[in-house]
């Protein structure tokens, strides 16, 4: 419950507050948002699991975000910065799949 | 050759990423930490109260929102310096078209000034079918009136920019260069394109992909005025190179072409019309000889 809470929260704050992110940020938008959905969705099926942990959940996040981040920067200096985007949202989609079909597993045992 | 005896490797061994990426999605720390903490005697998950939890959910809360206002194309910089540019041109623009006006309003007043002044005697006579000539004066006569546009569909939308197919059906600086010079060619006395007279030292030309005359941007469509002989001109025109030529971009290219031949037409005074390098003489006896008749070309 508090985690949703504090998810809309932060939702909320960075609607209103309509923050200008700087130009050279903005190509990375896109891939913290999706490394940010893996995070949440391997978080809430590891609470179905059972084995859930706030220090790995706030770590594999920030990780994510960074290794992504990363790829994406490396890319645009070698000149490939589209198609390694594409590699990190593929890899991060296959991802929050599998975890959205264990999460469905587990609700509605099908 | 032999090939070794099959071992117990999986079939699928070769494509350990894909197996690896689909059978094990999760990160493998939660289950590590989930062990470490029951060797410890703990519970296997942590509490969902955690202050930690509490800042990251936030944290990812507000990369999501602040992605998604960012996102959304309307707030992007880039968007609104185009839409300042897009209002700078307009404002420009609205300042040339004002400017014009009011230079071939003051041309006009110029002219009638002359004449109350100079009365009419041959020089004046002589000077006025000068400047009949080259443009110097709006004129309206006889004529016709073409007009040409980009094929349906080839760039009649904004949106549709490059594609090799899209730009078949466009008409190009070099198609209204050319029917142009065919228009004079078959005797155009007065020539004006969109408004724009077309004179000696007219240039029609391409700026990137806006058809540009005497450096002001066309819009489509492309509407040429010219006025000449009612009897032979449009005839001349049309079994012409130039009515060969629109014919053949019609069929070809698409391009629409619309000829209309009008009784009583007006071509605008051509605004600006001066020498930058070339000074006149002393004429004062040297008439210039009655057959040379200015040739614009406009290439």
């Amino acid at each position: 419950m508090i985690p949703a809470i504090g998810l809309s929260l932060g939702i909320i704050i960075g609607l209103l507050l309509q923050p200008a992110v700087p130009v050279w940020l903005q190509p990375y938008l896109p891939i913290a948002v999706i490394a940010a959905l893996d995070a949440v969705f391997g978080a809430v099926r590891a609470i179905l699991d059972g084995i859930f942990d706030d220090k790995v959940f706030v770590v594999s996040f920030l990780s994510n975000v960074v290794v992504a981040a990363f790829i994406v920067f490396l890319g645009d200096k070698l000149g490939v910065g589209s198609q390694l985007s594409t590699g990190v949202v593929v890899v991060l989609g296959v991802r929050i799949f599998s975890n959205v079909a264990a999460i469905r597993r587990h609700l509605f045992d099908a | 050759m032999t090939r070794p005896a099959p071992t117990d490797r999986r079939p699928d061994a070769s494509m350990t990423l894909l197996t690896s990426m689909l059978q094990r999605p999760l990160d493998p720390g939660y289950a590590a930490a989930a062990d470490r903490r029951e060797a410890q005697g703990k519970p296997r998950a942590t509490s969902l109260r955690s202050p930690l939890l509490v800042v990251a959910t936030v944290l990812i809360g507000l990369v999501v929102g602040v992605a998604s206002y960012n996102l959304t194309t309307a707030n992007k910089p880039r968007s609104q310096a185009r839409a300042d540019l897009i209002g700078q041109i307009e404002d420009r623009r609205a300042e040339v078209d004002q400017l014009t006006t009011q230079a071939s309003t003051l041309q006009g007043q110029l002219t009638a000034l002359e004449t109350e002044q100079l009365g009419s005697d041959a020089l004046t006579t002589r000077t006025r079918e000068v400047a009949s000539q080259v443009g110097a004066v709006p004129l309206h006569g006889p004529g016709f009136v073409l007009t040409l546009d980009d094929a349906p569909g080839a760039g009649a939308d904004d949106s549709a920019e490059g594609g090799g197919q899209a730009d078949q059906g466009r008409v190009l600086a070099k198609d209204l260069r050319f029917v142009t010079n065919a228009l004079w060619e078959s005797g155009a006395e007065a020539v004006s394109i969109n408004g724009e007279r077309l004179t000696a030292t007219s240039a029609i030309r391409f700026a990137g992909s806006a058809l540009v005359v005497d450096f002001r941007p066309l819009t489509r469509p492309y509407v040429i005025t010219a006025l000449g002989d009612p009897k032979r001109f449009p005839a001349a025109f049309a079994d012409g190179p130039g009515g060969t030529y629109l014919s053949t971009l019609r069929s070809t290219f698409g391009i629409r072409v619309d000829t209309d031949v009008s009784g009583d037409l007006t071509v605008p005074a051509a605004v600006g019309l001066t020498t930058r390098y070339a000074r006149s003489g002393d004429t004062g006896n040297a008439t210039p000889s009655p057959g040379s008749t200015p040739s614009p070309s406009a290439s």
